[in-house]
């Protein structure tokens, strides 16, 4: 007890304190999350109707960016265990990144979640017990489900690990393993479960394919990995927390495999769209060419496809892929592509045409744009806040003694 | 080998739980149903009982409107109500004027700016096939007659359209075509042809369709 | 799971009725009739006199008018503001549950302040409609006609009347007779009080050229003289599928299949996830994306609390057969305002009923039926 009290404070002082760039960043954060708060309580007061989302179109960006991220939660975690049985780097310190990744990750889900209901005020409904909750018939609450034990398993990990180092003492491996285990499988159920959401929806022919799931994962693996390139890029460069040039590698190979198997998925996807087009490929044809003049997707899609394409092959090249300059270049590149792909190029067309064959396209608002903005600000912060705490803390800098002594 | 087993668990208990869903997910439809392919139509034929509606009934709905029960019905149509038609001819009985036949009218109305029914044109069949006298009983104008030269009262003139409209009649007693009045429950009242349809003009004509646009901005 | 047992108590029934596992529908009546669900008759003589006297008011639908309210949510909550009641409403703050509590419990804020602040409190506390006993369901609509009233001034009559035994309803439209008039889409906003600041509808009429059916190349917004030369009109609204694909995704269960066949959302369980609207195959279901807004006289007072009672923002609605005039016997605003005869209505487990004799006679089919959804709602051509 005692020790958790002063691990609190120690984190509180942890976080409070930092260089003038830790605090504009931090800063930066608070404005955007700021103006998201700003922008979401436009939406509360009107309504819905202030997003540019309609009954064509009756999910957006919010939904777009919450497949998005489980992808991010899930592939985070996934990292685990190939860089355990390859049995090369330091485990500890991978988990622990990857795991406050993954909370962030899943902060920011639920928050999008949250923003895109209709009646935030009665979201007491989906608590089992008091509310009434479809278990297990609607896919929705099998994500709600899966979404809290994932942040719950990886809240607890990190705390359990950072806690005993906090002390000065080793981890049980015993004691966090079988979590990691847990979170690892857990994390494929995020995936698989948030896939299945719309695969199971025969109304939408555009989701209602067997290869969502598989594919979900391969752009997952691309997706997370790529971004904990950068992230770990970002802290080797401003913090004292080493990580060495094998663990990037070993996570560029996982990239770089994950994002030719979603190459291939795509190939597949698209043969069977286009091969003989019939009534349910419409959603495809509107997505890369238009359809009866418009065409709103079809500037995001290209670009979409053309830097998956330059990403792929970029890592694929060893020499390009061994040069940390070309290496977070495609990384990013890959990041920003898959984002777009699950987002705007998977969500929005799956409304479009309409049941009826009625297009009615979608635009984001402002509102929609600042409160996306607002929620990823929302998990960069929380991001920034564990990475803060757990870094001293794996450093050693920060112990339980040292307060005890430093403070009286 | 340990931690094998320990995956084997896990994944296990993941795929089972995936598997639940398959089973429970159908609130309907079970298994069995799924592969014995019932429809809900082939269902309903088995269903021959018959049915009380809950109880209900509209008689206070239909209870303003004068009726005649249909006649001439087969054997297997359940008895129905038409709503009336002959109360509603303002002109009736035909007989104040029509004592005289029609040529002698008009010819004596030749002149007279005054004509009963100027707004009766018929358009209905080629002129070889039908003239006034084809439905209206020209020895009694109060009566309509079939091509036999059966009277017919105005009540029942659905008998004389179903002459020549034979299928649309047969629909019209199955409530497959006209207009059922008050509700589905029962009594069942409905309407007469010439409730919807003109007589003598039988066909429907174009119109704007009903606005429905916002009504408030 | 579909073993029937006569003492089960209406709630249960709601409940293994809408989770049938076979679709035996022989077995749904017996139960039904075995349990002896049945609104008393003077309730329903009384709704058949409110309704036939509200039938003889016309729609004043293209009339101007200048006082507009909001909806049946803001008028719970909203009244004229002078500044002494201002401060109350401040006061008696909506949802802020704490606030609102406060009031209610205040012996500072007036009787009927408090009222509507202990009124609102207990609204949002609800269960699910689904779930509710018979009291319990009488309670939540005396609740909200209270609330209308001490707000508006103006009485409403909520129903919470249950299933009807041995009916199951479904519909017939004949494509040969729909001539694209649209009576039927005025009628359904008309008695449905639905937004007609979005236009919302819930029956779209869809032109089609002959030669083919392919809703891709109808025209849905067509405002010109019908019926056009070379056309030919279909309407679809919500099939109320005896399978249902939004009933399964709800997270909440706040949609679900009534034993009458009738679709049906609780509009204050539904959290607006919208999930269900992505799940329809049959584009039938609307979100409230502001607050919906009705003239205060165009307001069809006579109300069903699964069906046409005002809605607030933030949630699903979707045609419900009228379930406030079918459970009476009348058929729905659709069937009635139709002038061609193109939509037959009734019940489907009545073998002499005029759809059965449809479905008997002539040559009927279902929009995507290949979908195993299996919609009550059949077409058919003369």
């Amino acid at each position: 007890m005692k020790v958790l009290i002063g691990f609190i404070k120690d984190a509180v002082i942890s976080v409070t304190s930092g260089s003038l760039k830790y605090h504009i960043w931090m800063a930066f954060l608070t404005f955007l999350m700021l103006c998201g708060a700003y922008a979401y309580s436009i939406q509360i007061k009107n309504g819905l109707i202030v997003t540019g989302m309609s009954d064509g179109v009756s999910w957006g960006l919010y939904i777009s960016n919450f497949t998005f991220l489980v992808g991010v939660a899930a592939a985070a975690v996934m990292l685990v265990l190939p860089t355990y049985i390859l049995k090369d780097i330091d485990f500890s310190r991978a988990v622990l990144i990857g795991e406050g990744m993954a909370v962030a990750a899943l902060v920011m889900c639920l928050a999008f979640v949250t923003v895109d209901l209709g009646g935030p005020a009665r979201i007491w409904h989906l608590i089992p017990g008091i509310g009434l909750f479809n278990f297990p018939n609607s896919m929705l609450s099998w994500d709600v489900i899966v979404l809290n034990g994932y942040l719950f398993i990886n809240l607890t990990i990190p705390l359990y690990i950072l806690l005993w180092h906090y002390q000065g003492k080793e981890p049980k491996k015993a004691v966090y393993l079988p979590g990691v285990f847990i979170s690892v499988f857990w994390a494929v159920a995020i995936h698989m479960v948030t896939a299945f959401l719309y695969a199971g929806l025969v109304s939408r022919p555009f989701w209602n394919s067997s290869l969502l799931g598989p594919r979900f994962l391969a752009s997952a693996f691309a997706a997370g990995p790529a971004l904990m390139i950068l992230v770990l890029g970002v802290i080797r460069r401003n913090t004292d927390y080493w990580v060495e040039d094998i663990t990037l590698n070993k996570i560029a190979l996982v990239t770089t495999v994950a994002a030719q198997i979603n190459m291939v998925m795509l190939i597949s996807e698209l043969f069977k769209e286009f091969y003989f087009p019939t009534h349910h490929s419409l959603s495809a044809i509107y997505l890369y060419f238009g359809l009866d003049g418009y065409d709103g997707l079809t500037r995001w899609i290209w670009p979409a496809v053309i830097m998956n394409l330059i990403a792929t092959i970029m890592l694929t090249l060893h020499p390009l892929r061994k040069n940390p300059f070309f290496l977070k270049l495609a990384c990013l590149i890959l990041f920003v592509a898959i984002w777009i792909e699950k987002g705007m190029g998977l969500i929005i067309p799956g409304f479009i045409p309409g049941p009826w064959g009625k297009i009615i396209e979608y635009t984001p608002t402002w509102i929609e744009i600042v409160v996306t903005a607002g929620v990823w600000a929302l998990g960069l912060f929380v991001f920034t806040l564990l990475v803060k705490i757990a870094i001293p803390i794996e450093l050693g800098q920060l112990r339980f003694h040292q307060t005890a002594t430093n403070q009286p | 080998m340990k931690h094998f087993t320990r995956y084997f668990l896990i994944v296990s208990a993941i795929f089972g739980l995936y598997g639940l869903v398959g089973c429970g997910n159908r609130d309907h439809a079970d298994f069995a149903a799924i592969t014995k392919h019932r429809s809900l139509p082939e269902q309903l034929e088995h269903i021959t009982e018959p049915n009380t509606n809950g109880g209900v009934t509209i008689d206070a709905l239909v209870a303003e409107i004068t009726t005649v029960d249909a006649i001439g019905l087969p054997p297997d149509i359940q008895p129905f109500q038409v709503k009336d038609r002959l109360v509603e001819l303002s002109k009736y009985p035909c007989l104040n004027c029509h004592s005289k036949s029609i040529e002698q009218l008009k010819i004596e109305q030749a002149d007279s700016l005054r004509n009963a029914h100027w707004d009766v044109e018929l358009n209905h069949a080629p002129e070889h096939v039908m003239k006034c006298g084809t439905c209206h009983n020209e020895e009694n104008f109060d009566q309509l007659k079939t091509l036999n030269g059966e009277p017919v009262s105005f009540s029942h003139s659905y008998l004389i359209c179903a002459q020549c409209h034979s299928q649309q009649h047969e629909d019209w007693m199955i409530g497959a075509h006209g207009k059922r009045l008050g509700g589905w429950a029962p009594p069942r009242v409905v309407n007469n042809c010439t409730h919807c349809h003109n007589q003598h003009q039988p066909a429907w004509g174009k119109r704007w369709p009903a606005r429905v646009t916002q009504t408030v901005h | 799971m579909n073993a029937k047992n006569p003492s089960h108590s209406m709630e249960s029934c709601n409940e293994n009725c809408a989770n049938t596992a076979d679709l035996s529908i022989s077995t749904l009546i017996e139960g039904m009739l075995a349990e002896n669900i049945l609104s008393t008759p003077e309730k329903t003589e009384r709704d058949l006199e409110v309704l036939m006297e509200r039938n003889q008011e016309g729609d004043g639908w293209n009339e101007p008018t200048d006082q507009v309210i909001p909806s049946g949510y803001q008028q719970m909550v909203q009244q004229p503001v002078n500044r002494r009641t201002a401060v109350k409403i401040v006061a008696a703050g909506l949802l802020a549950g704490a606030g609102l509590f406060q009031t209610a419990c205040s012996p500072f804020a007036s009787a009927e302040a408090r009222e509507k602040a202990q009124l609102n409190w207990e609204e949002y506390f609800k269960g699910n409609f689904r779930l509710m006993s018979d009291d319990e369901k009488e309670a939540t609509v005396a609740r909200l006609e209270r609330l209308y009233e001490l707000n508006t001034g103006k009485h409403l009559n909520i129903s919470a009347a249950n299933a009807l035994p041995g009916v199951l309803y479904g519909y017939a439209f004949n494509i040969s007779k729909c001539r694209g008039y649209m009576d039927c889409v005025r009628a359904c906003i008309n008695e449905n009080n639905q937004d007609r600041k979005s236009g919302m509808q819930y029956i779209t009429i869809h032109e089609h050229k002959k030669g083919q059916i392919n809703f891709e190349h109808a025209e849905d917004d067509f405002y010109h003289e019908v019926p056009q030369e070379g056309h030919f009109y279909i309407g679809t609204q919500c099939f109320h599928c005896e399978n249902p694909p939004c009933v399964n995704v709800c997270p909440v269960k706040a949609t679900w299949k009534e034993p009458d066949g009738i679709v049906v959302v609780d509009y204050d369980w539904c959290i607006g996830c919208r999930y269900c609207e992505a799940a329809c195959p049959y584009d039938a279901r609307r979100f409230n994306w502001a607050d919906p807004v009705i003239p205060e006289e165009e307001v069809n007072r006579n109300q069903h609390y699964l069906g046409n009672r005002l809605r607030k923002k933030g949630v699903m609605e979707k045609c419900t057969f009228c379930i406030q005039r079918t459970r009476t016997g009348k058929n729905p605003a659709c069937v009635e305002a139709c002038p061609t005869g193109a939509r037959i209505f009734g019940n489907l487990l009545d073998p002499n009923s005029e759809i059965r004799h449809v479905l008997r006679t002539k040559k009927v089919f279902r929009l995507k039926e290949d979908l195993g959804t299996e919609p009550k709602f059949w077409y058919f051509m003369d």
